[in-house]
């Protein structure tokens, strides 16, 4: 299957105009792309890309290709490939057809990319952000965030006045998201097959409204979404966001919480700060903190499985605003993402032989164009 | 146009404390330019950039509006988004990939010359573009007036 999906990409690839990218001339269809690759070293616990014996194993590459027809009609998709230690996986970002009535009204029909937040919809575009990954408390594999729906939406921009707008999505249909499940079943006392579940909430509701105020890269909002959970209750998540964005300055801010009902309870916040000393070299700094709770075990016996605290500093270069080179320092106290293998992890709960903190180096490249 | 005269120009905009010398682009090192069929004759920097930046997307009478940038290396780009997008070239293109990852629009299209900017302009009714103001424009072509 994964053969076959890359001949069918390199076959569109190629039937494509070979100056896509360069935009010289008007074109029907265009290609982006983005990519990475991470190193990491940890002192025990697996992390991100890091591992106690470094590991060199992450790199992804995702194709971005737009069609458009008589200016009212994009046809979008990006798939991504993903290169893991266990092997390689391809996935469907998303794939999505637009028709533009106004700039007020824009309708989204297919696989979409969920507007929650500040980062769902650019979830793994790397030379948008200071740090490799994104903020884990808000964006880790935990459920706080979905990064695609699939179903129907409305999007457009609103001006009051002059300078302020307000840019806003409503939307409809199902949604999947990945949680990361060891840390929740080893504290519940169960077992699991595979440690990434996928869980799949339907007729889902959601909406998110940013606004840009008249101060120049500042911009606030909120977001919202609910739904059935498949197999359990009603899913809710909630978030609300602000950032600022100019000049030398990168700073971001989220709080999400997310409850199903009679089951968890997560709550993620984060903020962030990044600055330019010069147009190659930038400096950033993340705090971030996760706190969950589990209706079936209100007083686990290992409350680190439930919690991720982290700080992390950041050292940049940019080749240019499309390549970039990032070293990082991360301290994280928890266990919700930070762990031994997710084999071994009963074991060490059982044995107190679990590592409640991780310190980790990454290197990493991050590139789009 | 040369590097230091844009410069110059430039500089010599700023020094002379003129609002920015809009009315007349004679002073801002380039100007913005549409098709002479283009009822519109003057905007403000705050509706070019909106143009620009692809947030509105019709002129008054709802026709598509096609802004026609040019290369991100070229003097006049990087002049044009410092004092009408007020924004560097690198905001600029993580503006870019934003709008083109999260799948919300693409940039304009981007011309290599000032001479292809202007042929591109005389040739698509609903286009605007920015050229270095020394540029020679020919029939068909006139420029906009722009407003603080």
């Amino acid at each position: 299957m994964r053969g076959i999906s890359a001949l069918v990409m390199l076959s569109c690839v190629s039937s494509i105009d070979s100056t896509a990218g360069a935009q010289e001339t008007e074109q029907r269809v265009q290609l982006h792309g983005f990519g990475s690759w991470a190193y990491g070293n940890t002192n025990g616990n697996d992390y991100l890309s890091g591992s106690e014996d470094g590991r060199y194993d992450d790199a992804s590459f995702a194709l971005n290709v737009v069609a458009t027809h008589a200016d009212r009609l994009r046809v979008v998709a990006q798939p991504e490939w993903l290169d893991r230690e266990d092997g390689t996986e391809v996935e469907l970002d998303y794939a999505f057809a637009e028709w533009t009535f106004s700039d007020k009204l824009r309708l989204r029909a297919g696989k979409v990319k969920q507007p929650f937040g500040i980062s769902t919809e650019v979830f793994d575009v790397g030379t948008l952000r200071p740090f490799s990954e994104l903020p884990q408390a808000v964006y880790g594999p935990v459920g706080l965030v979905g990064e695609s729906y699939k179903g129907i939406g409305i999007a457009g921009a609103i001006t009051f006045g002059q300078h302020w707008e307000v840019v806003y999505d409503v939307y409809g249909g199902g949604q999947e998201l990945e949680e990361y499940l060891p840390p929740e079943a080893v504290a519940e006392g169960e077992t699991f097959e595979d440690p990434i579940e996928l869980e799949r909430t339907k007729d889902i509701v959601g909406a998110r409204a940013v606004v840009e105020t008249p101060i120049s890269g500042l911009r606030f909002g909120a977001s919202a979404y609910t739904g059935n959970e498949v197999g359990s209750h009603r899913r809710t998540g909630l978030g609300i966001q602000a950032e600022y964005l100019a000049g030398p300055w990168s700073i971001r801010s989220e709080y999400a919480s997310e409850t199903v009902k009679d089951d968890l309870d997560a709550d993620g916040f984060y903020v962030e700060a990044a600055y330019h000393l010069d147009p190659h070299w930038q400096l950033a700094v993340q705090y971030d903190h996760l706190k969950s709770s589990l209706a079936a075990v209100p007083d686990p016996a290992a409350p680190s499985l439930l919690k991720h605290e982290e700080v992390a500093l950041g050292l940049n270069y940019w080749w240019s605003s499309d390549f970039v080179f990032k070293l990082s320092y991360h301290n994280v106290d928890g266990n919700r993402f930070a762990g031994p293998p997710p084999t071994d992890l009963a074991e060490s709960v059982t044995a107190g032989t679990l590592k409640t903190k991780t310190n980790m180096l990454l290197v990493s490249t991050q590139f789009s164009f | 146009m040369t590097k230091a005269s844009a410069t110059a120009l430039r500089l010599s905009a700023l020094l002379s404390c003129a609002p920015l010398g809009w009315a007349d682009g004679a002073n801002t090192g380039f100007n913005v330019i549409v098709n002479a069929a283009n009822p519109v004759t003057a905007l403000s920097r705050d509706e070019v950039a909106r143009l620009f930046l692809k947030k509105t997307t019709t002129w008054p009478n709802g026709s598509p509006v096609a802004p026609v940038d040019q290369r991100s290396d070229s003097i006049g780009r990087q002049a044009f988004c410092r004092e009408v997008l007020q924004k560097d070239m690198s905001e600029i293109s993580s503006y870019w990939n934003q709008m083109i990852f999260s799948g919300r629009t693409l940039p304009p299209l981007a011309k290599g010359s000032d001479e292809d900017v202007v042929a591109y302009i005389r040739a698509n009714p609903n286009a605007i573009g920015y050229v270095a103001d020394r540029t020679p424009l020919g029939q068909g072509v006139k420029i906009l007036t722009i407003h603080d």
